[in-house]
């Protein structure tokens, strides 16, 4: 059990640019905390300066209040858990559960004792006394993590655990590592590049991006709050259609004309947008700013079926996919591509003429120049 | 242009049996997907079709003529792989070149360019034509070895994982680029993979190979819809199907093994002879969580996993865990008595021993 805390944190590898460039946040006791981004974001050398496999150019690393970044990775009382099990293969699953414990110089009853316990949290009692050879990858996965816990650390650190396993055992492997931290309340940090993962586990989570922190917060936080277009869009799938539109504030309408090939104009009744909305887009009147919206969010519907212009552009139908659920599909507007997440329908064929409906309080709005989220108070 | 038959083919590795009795057809201008674990013979199927290796059994019919034993060169095949295998000095241009300047296609480079350009223009490469492999994003880059393969405009295009290296976001893009591909032009198709979404969005027609052996010929949907083996089931879902294994009574009630909990299945089980042992196989997605007293299954929360739109619940049920899906407003914690209820209509029925459907 512990809080852990970065302080300015940098990483240099030699070359001109940090690999982490000045980042801070604290981890919670008892947290699940779970650090996101693109590869080369700089998420997993913070993951083993934390560890102390790798040294901290600058700054400070705390664990309970105490300075960390001199002590050696033993003497931090964290675990690391790594993408390869890394298990020693002439030794069976006790024993290589029980060596972390036989290198603390435990008794062996003690030993006895936390081994069976680990071992029971991760449902390997019956294969104790296989050697990993024989085991199947969940399984080598779990040995792998049972040996990290049993030392009861007080931070539990995890790197991309999950990609070597199969697809299908995803979530079940998912569940067992929430299922652990909740049982054990060990304060864990989870760095991982899948989204998907990410929300799934996170009490809270840091995106990452070139070495620098883009948010901190519940999944929810940036999922309806997201600081920028970088977040939006990667937080989740299919990515938030984004296109570049000029804004144009008028007594009762709202227009986004959508930049591209040949005029196409979404419109929007001012009744319908809140004040603060207004206010807050009313700068960039006349100007260009770029429109967010959600795959889940954008309607399609035959053309023949018209109504009206509000809310509403024209496109053709570029592909139509059907999935178990539910369909996606593409679609062309003056040359933007829009991509909406629909209910399965096998009536739309590819070149059909549709139109696309989006309320206005889906919609996200971006500044074009430093990409910050134009917030304003949501209904 | 190409109908292929692939009839009834038998291909060993020295005492390993690779591919047994496989058959299915594929009609001219089908998108034809083969789904298989890793392991289960899907690229031997191309390779033998390709002709890179030949079947000890069986018959290849192309385009009307028995291709069994023909080089891989009098084919007009062409196949396209997971690593792209691109020239790294050569530009996309001379990469896309290559395969119409072997001296046997004689080309003059007037026509070279017509069908460069052509396909550079059909996957959206156009404007990297100059560049350098290495200077491509792994999405550009696979539709560069994908042009590769359709420049020459063959009888039968073979893919095989084109997208496996890809991480999961961009996968989901190229399934799409594909589609959208597909949709322009008139080419067979031979797919292979093992993601089944893949399988589900973009063929006509799936063959399930399991351990080399064909599972299930049929239309995506149907192999969802109605699972003819628990490995397919397994394959064909975003969560794999839950398992339970018991008997089938009198009446049709399902009784589970250990005796935890019995099912009415009399309208779908009525059928099945008594006493005979199956597997019960059950989608996550048509279970509902319901107060304990009334779940068919009790058991208590084990961990649940946030969706943005949706929630994933693991619950521990008579040594069983079992995932639930369930709307991201509903309100439940770790450790929580839950009851889940099961729709007798939504139950696949396989058998035990041969785990196919019953």
């Amino acid at each position: 059990m512990a809080t852990l805390r970065l302080e300015n944190v940098h990483k240099n590898y030699g070359i001109l640019e940090d690999a982490v460039k000045g980042i801070s946040f604290t981890c919670n006791d008892g947290e699940l905390m779970v650090l996101l981004g693109p590869s080369g974001c700089g998420k997993t050398t913070t993951l083993r300066m934390i560890a102390g496999l790798e040294s901290v150019t600058d700054g400070v690393i705390k664990i309970d209040g105490k300075v960390i970044n001199n002590l050696a990775p033993q003497q931090r009382n964290v675990a690391m858990a790594f993408e390869t099990y890394a298990l020693y293969p002439l030794l069976s699953v006790y024993k290589n559960i029980a060596f972390p414990l036989q290198v603390m110089k435990l008794s062996k009853a003690e030993i006895d004792r936390r081994v069976r316990e680990v071992a029971e949290v991760l449902s390997i009692t019956d294969i104790l006394n296989n050697l990993p050879g024989r085991l199947s990858g969940g399984e080598k996965q779990r040995v792998s993590l049972a040996r990290a816990l049993v030392r009861e650390p007080t931070i539990f650190l995890i790197d991309e655990p999950l990609s070597h396993i199969d697809a299908d055992l995803h979530y079940r492997a998912r569940a067992l590592i929430k299922h652990i931290h909740v049982t054990t309340g060990t304060t864990m940090v989870y760095v991982t590049h899948d989204q998907k993962e990410a929300v799934a586990l996170a009490d809270r989570l840091i995106l990452m991006n070139l070495g620098t922190i883009q948010q901190i917060g519940t999944p929810q936080d940036l999922y309806y709050h997201p600081v920028n277009l970088f977040v939006a869009s990667f937080i989740s799938e299919p990515p938030m259609n984004t296109i570049l539109t000029r804004l144009e504030m008028g007594e009762s309408l709202l227009l986004l004309h959508l930049q591209g090939e040949g005029q196409v104009i979404l419109h929007f009744s001012v009744d319908e947008i809140p004040s603060c909305a207004q206010h807050a887009l009313y700068r960039y009147h006349g100007k260009e700013i770029i429109m967010g919206v959600r795959p889940q969010n954008v309607r399609i519907q035959h053309s023949a079926k018209g109504g009206g212009i509000l809310k509403q552009v024209p496109g053709k139908l570029l592909v139509y996919e059907l999935l178990v659920n539910e369909g996606i599909a593409q679609v062309l507007v003056n040359g933007n591509k829009f991509e909406c997440v629909t209910p399965l329908e096998t009536t739309f064929r590819a070149s059909d003429a549709v139109r696309l409906a989006m309320d206005f309080a889906d919609l996200y709005f971006f500044d074009p120049q430093t990409t910050n989220h134009i917030e304003y108070k949501r209904r | 242009m190409a109908k292929l038959v692939f009839d009834r083919i038998c291909k060993s590795f020295g005492k390993i049996k690779i591919l047994k009795n496989v058959s299915f057809d594929c009609n001219d201008g089908e998108f034809l997907t083969i789904v298989g674990p890793s392991g289960s013979g899907k690229t031997t199927v191309l390779n033998c079709i390709a002709g890179l290796v030949y079947p000890e059994k069986g018959t290849i019919i192309i385009g009307g003529d028995d291709a069994t034993l023909k080089p891989p060169q009098e084919r007009d095949i062409a196949m396209a792989f997971g690593s792209y295998a691109l020239y790294p000095r050569f530009s996309v241009y001379k990469n896309l070149a290559f395969p119409l300047r072997s001296p046997r296609s004689r080309m003059s480079e007037h026509e070279i360019e017509q069908r460069v350009t052509w396909v550079a223009k059909l996957l959206d490469i156009d404007p990297f034509l100059d560049r350098l492999p290495q200077e491509l994003s792994q999405g550009q880059r696979q539709r560069v070895s994908l042009g590769r393969a359709l420049v020459r405009e063959p009888n039968l295009l073979l893919l095989d994982e084109p997208t496996s290296h890809l991480d999961a976001r961009l996968r989901n893009a190229m399934r799409r680029e594909l589609k959208l591909i597909h949709n322009k032009m008139t080419q067979t198709i031979i797919y292979v993979t093992h993601d089944y979404l893949e399988a589900l969005s973009l063929s006509d027609r799936v063959v399930v190979l399991v351990k080399g052996e064909v599972l299930q010929f049929d239309k995506p949907r149907n192999i969802y819809d109605y699972p003819a083996a628990v490995e397919v089931a397994k394959l064909f879902g975003d969560l794999p199907v839950i398992l339970f294994k018991g008997k089938i009574d009198d009446a049709g009630n399902f009784i589970e093994e250990s005796g935890s909990f019995t099912l009415d299945t009399t309208v779908i089980a009525s059928q099945i002879m008594p006493e005979t042992a199956v597997m019960l196989g059950l989608r996550p997605t048509d279970l509902q969580l319901v107060p304990y007293k009334s779940g068919t299954l009790k058991g208590e929360i084990y961990s649940i996993q946030y969706q943005f739109e949706k929630k994933l619940v693991t619950v521990s049920t008579n040594g069983y865990l079992v995932e639930v899906v369930i709307p991201v407003d509903m309100n439940i914690s770790e450790k929580e008595k839950v009851g889940i209820h099961i729709r007798p209509e939504a139950c696949f029925f396989f058998d035990q021993e041969t785990h196919r459907s019953i």
